[in-house]
């Protein structure tokens, strides 16, 4: 069979497509969560999630090295059957798209929300649409290559939003924890965990990653990195709001318009928007990669280059279709919208693959080497 | 009486009987293959290359002096001399050569004057009145000719091929070789200093369109015996000569390889420039921007095989190729080395920011005017708006017909007679520039921004990456107007993507930074001191990476304190 991707990823370029997958998150969902209650105390909340989303990135991590050079798309053939596995497939395959579509959509809404309020919505899907499936066309080299260049960029910008408000500042708006009970605080942690299912991709890169020694290191590095920067963020924008952050559509925004220094720094809301554009353009694009490779791999294409443009168009579509107001869009994942079935996709899926290969391995103790070879 | 015998049937069997009757065979055969000359009324290229190749020497001079007539067309520069070989033996030898294209001194010394002179002082008793043609023929070649270069030609193909490239050709009467001599000398430019890439500091010469004088200033760079040369012939009618230059065991053989292949694969009826080359064998010929850097400086040539990279030469040009170059290629300047480390780092700073400012500049002065006046402070919102005020056009129209007068401006000034020059100058710059201002066309403003996007765009070294960034303007401009900052932020990620894609002759554009290749950030986002850079661009070098012993820096003597 013809080979579907011939390019290969450094560790480095693994990282920064990740972390950059998650950067949209960072800037406009999880600093405040919206949607749930846990007020100032979401950082709480961000961390703990992140601690708990580490073992399930090593579940990934292990079921990558037991079958090597194969996606999940793969491998969940080999593990439950090809019935079974196929109809885990066209679930991730949708899942991909939606989250393709969801990056899409959280970007051109906030657009539409802070800068732009007259451009139809569907313009700004277009055009993030057609590049993102113009860079997919070209591969994961150069998808890889690109995310290279904008990681250091956007985690230069994060890191001026982050540093620069340091003069409006109050260290009593974190007091006093958890000020709306830990209920509130379990409620948003569901929900930051739940977003951070989006770090499933990462079972359709491991077998691109040229060093396949340090998996292990590259995924811990992309959670904790993620994590450390949604906390950062959370804490910032608490620490500058207080009480009022709840209410912010787009935190992220709004801590930039607040930074004032010395009467030279100042309206440098230009800063996240270009940040989470680009970060919104890579999201979009290595998810749209993912569902060609995906749908390639599924129904046994022999390429996957001209999937791009269609299902860059069924992307567009999702994105103008799937939520109808932008606190759709930025509650998706709560727990009374889509996060429990997010949490049954990101999560359930490749705990029971791992199950199951656990089981096949068990009862076959060759399966392992047959794998390898 | 039985040594003359001897010799005399010696001759007779060796020379006269078998020359005759080779000769006679010869000639029959010949009748027979020989398409009639025609007027080649009506005849195509190829059937003329044809009829060229399947014409040879003969032995009489006559004949093929109206061969040679015929196929040059008689051209009124072609020059034929006869002259007669020994008082005695009278042998006919012919001389041709294009007028203009030798140097009468060396025509005269070197070949007809000891030709003649042999001749005179030939001693008659020693061969008699049979000397034989083809002994002639190699007594002329071995210790006649006072020259440096004489080839031994056969097919008539070959002698024109000399003819046309300045050789003088000696025909012998009777021998069906010819000799190519290497008489060259018309008229040419000197090497002069660079014009288009300029130096403070660093050698001041520059290639010229000879391609035999800049490979030897390329060997005069490198006197090393490991820089190779090889030759091509490029262009079905013009022939130009296309030289490749690399230094063996330094440069990747696969790259040597891939560039004879694109090289050899190139069928066109001409090249005039190096430009012709770089667009049949470059990787991307739909990008805007350059893949193959182009240079007339003999040292940044050298820097370049010395990094492990292939230079093509093509005569008549003085513009050099260098392969492969990446986009941080485009922004180096050979002074970056000859100035001290922190003059060229700061340098390329400038230089990669006076990009990025000449690519977005005006389409983020159109974005904010037209979409986004909150993002800017708000005196200078004031400012802005009140400039704009009696402003007829909105910004995208405004900065469009400013940046298109200034296209104007560039390219008259670039065509337009020297004399006529400052002329020009004068009318872009006050009354283009001052008027448009006060009738109220277009913004002050404006015209800061367009001043300071023109002057940035020319800070690239090399001129055919300003031109790409002179073209990118105007799509950003028509995004920023219709998009605002949104178009502006997808213009650039569309120039990323395509950057990201692009190759040169496999080494990724953006190479090293995307790939991250940090041990070469060393020389292209900064330029650290000579003796920390010690290795050659992984990206380009397989085997020699080791450029230098580390541990060379400069340190003063320790001294005792006393």
């Amino acid at each position: 069979m013809a080979v579907l991707e011939g390019g290969k990823i450094s560790g480095k370029q693994f990282v920064a497509l990740t972390v950059l997958t998650r950067i949209l998150a960072a800037l406009i969902e999880a600093p405040t969560i919206s949607g749930t209650d846990a007020g100032h105390d979401v950082w709480i909340a961000v961390l703990i999630s992140t601690i708990l989303v580490l073992p399930w990135a090593l579940i990934l991590v292990h079921l990558a090295k037991m079958f090597p050079g194969k996606t999940i798309i793969e491998y969940s053939q080999d593990i439950l059957g090809p019935w079974l596995g196929r109809l885990v497939g066209l679930v991730l395959i949708v899942y991909f798209i939606q989250q393709s579509a969801h990056a899409a959509r959280v970007a051109a809404d906030a657009y539409v929300t802070t800068i732009m309020p007259e451009t139809p919505l569907i313009v700004f899907i277009a055009t993030l649409t057609a590049l993102s499936a113009n860079c997919a066309r070209c591969g994961l080299e150069v998808l890889a290559r690109a995310a290279d260049i904008v990681f250091p960029i956007v985690i230069f910008l994060l890191v001026l939003i982050l540093v620069l408000p340091f003069n409006i500042v109050d260290f009593f708006n974190l007091l006093p924890i958890a000020a709306y009970g830990w209920g509130s605080i379990v409620e948003a942690t569901f929900s930051s965990f739940a977003i951070f299912g989006e770090l499933l991709v990462m079972t359709m890169l491991f077998p691109y990653l040229d060093e396949k020694k340090d998996t292990g290191r590259l995924a811990v590095t992309t959670v904790l990195v993620s994590g450390f920067l949604f906390t950062w963020l959370s804490i910032m924008i608490a620490l500058v709001f207080g009480p009022v952050m709840e209410s912010l559509i787009l935190p992220a925004f709004s801590l930039s318009r607040a930074i004032e220094l010395a009467f030279v720094v100042e309206r440098v809301e230009v800063i996240p928007l270009v940040a989470w554009t680009l970060g919104a353009g890579v999201k979009q694009t290595v998810f749209l990669w993912a569902a060609m490779l995906a749908i390639a791999q599924l129904f046994n294409l022999s390429e996957m280059k001209s999937l791009a443009y269609p299902v860059g168009a069924l992307v567009a579509a999702f994105g103008v279709w799937l939520f109808s107001t932008v606190f759709d869009a930025l509650q998706f994942f709560t727990a009374t919208e889509f996060g429990p079935l997010g949490i049954l996709v990101c999560y359930a899926i490749p705990v029971v693959l791992y199950i199951g290969a656990l089981i096949r391995q068990a009862v076959r103790p060759s399966r392992r080497e047959e794998g390898q070879m | 009486m039985g040594v003359i015998w001897g010799n005399l049937r010696t001759r007779m069997e060796k020379g006269l009987v078998v020359s005759l009757i080779s000769r006679v065979w010869r000639r029959l055969r010949r009748r027979k293959k020989t398409p009639k000359p025609q007027d080649f009324a009506g005849a195509t290229l190829s059937e003329l290359f044809d009829f060229i190749k399947s014409q040879e020497l003969v032995p009489d001079l006559k004949e093929n002096e109206d061969r040679l007539k015929q196929i040059l067309g008689d051209s009124s520069d072609l020059t034929f001399r006869h002259l007669m070989f020994g008082r005695e033996l009278k042998v006919p030898i012919m001389v041709v050569h294009v007028d203009g294209m030798v140097g009468s001194e060396a025509l005269m010394n070197g070949l007809i004057g000891p030709v003649l002179e042999k001749g005179l002082r030939l001693p008659e008793e020693k061969y008699g009145d049979h000397l034989n043609r083809d002994e002639l023929f190699a007594l002329i070649k071995q210790q006649v000719l006072l020259l440096s270069s004489v080839h031994e030609v056969a097919e008539l193909e070959e002698v024109l091929d000399y003819l046309v490239r300045g050789h003088a050709v000696l025909l012998i009467d009777g021998v069906t070789k010819a000799l190519a001599c290497e008489v060259k000398g018309w008229s040419e430019r000197n090497v002069e200093q660079p014009t288009t890439e300029v130096v403070v500091r660093g050698p001041q010469h520059a290639f010229v369109e000879n391609r035999r004088v800049n490979t030897t200033l390329l060997r005069r760079t490198i006197a090393s015996p490991l820089l190779w040369f090889e030759d091509f012939k490029v262009g079905a009618v013009t022939n130009t000569i296309v030289t490749i230059a690399y230094i063996k065991g330094i440069v990747d053989d696969g790259l040597v390889e891939e560039v004879r292949q694109r090289i050899k694969s190139i069928e066109i009826d001409a090249v005039f420039e190096s430009g012709y080359i770089e667009e049949l064998i470059e990787d991307a010929p739909y990008s805007p921007f350059p893949t193959i850097l182009r240079t007339e400086r003999p040292d940044k040539v050298a820097a370049g095989l010395l990094e492990g990279r292939v230079a093509i030469i093509i005569d008549g040009t003085p513009y050099v190729l260098v392969i492969p170059a990446t986009f941080a290629t485009f922004l180096t300047a050979a002074e970056d080395y000859y100035e001290r480390a922190f003059t060229g780092s700061f340098i390329r700073a400038v230089r990669a920011f006076a990009f990025f400012l000449a690519l977005t500049l005006p389409s983020t002065y159109v974005a904010i005017t037209n979409f986004h006046q909150e993002l800017l402070p708000t005196s200078l919102t004031l400012s802005i708006a009140a400039q704009r005020e009696g402003v007829p056009f909105v910004a995208i129209l405004e900065a469009l017909f400013l940046e298109f007068s200034f296209e104007l401006l560039r390219e008259a000034g670039i065509r337009l007679p020297k004399a006529i020059g400052p002329t020009i100058s004068i009318v872009g710059a006050l009354i283009l520039g001052e008027a448009a201002v006060s009738a109220g066309l277009v913004s002050p403003a404006l015209v800061i921004v367009v001043a300071a996007t023109a002057i940035a765009s020319f800070i690239s070294p090399i001129y055919s990456m300003s031109i790409s960034v002179h073209l990118l303007r105007f799509p950003m401009i028509i995004l920023a107007g219709t998009l605002g900052l949104f178009g502006v932020i997808m213009g650039l990620a569309a120039i990323l993507i395509h950057l990201c894609a692009v190759r040169s002759f496999g080494v990724p554009y953006l190479t090293p930074l995307a790939p991250m290749i940090l041990s070469e950030w060393k020389d292209t986002v900064v330029r650290l001191p000579l003796w920390q850079m010690d290795t050659r661009p992984k990206s380009l070098v397989k085997q020699e990476y080791i450029r230098q012993s580390p541990r060379q820096r400069p340190q003063p003597p320790k001294q005792d304190d006393n």
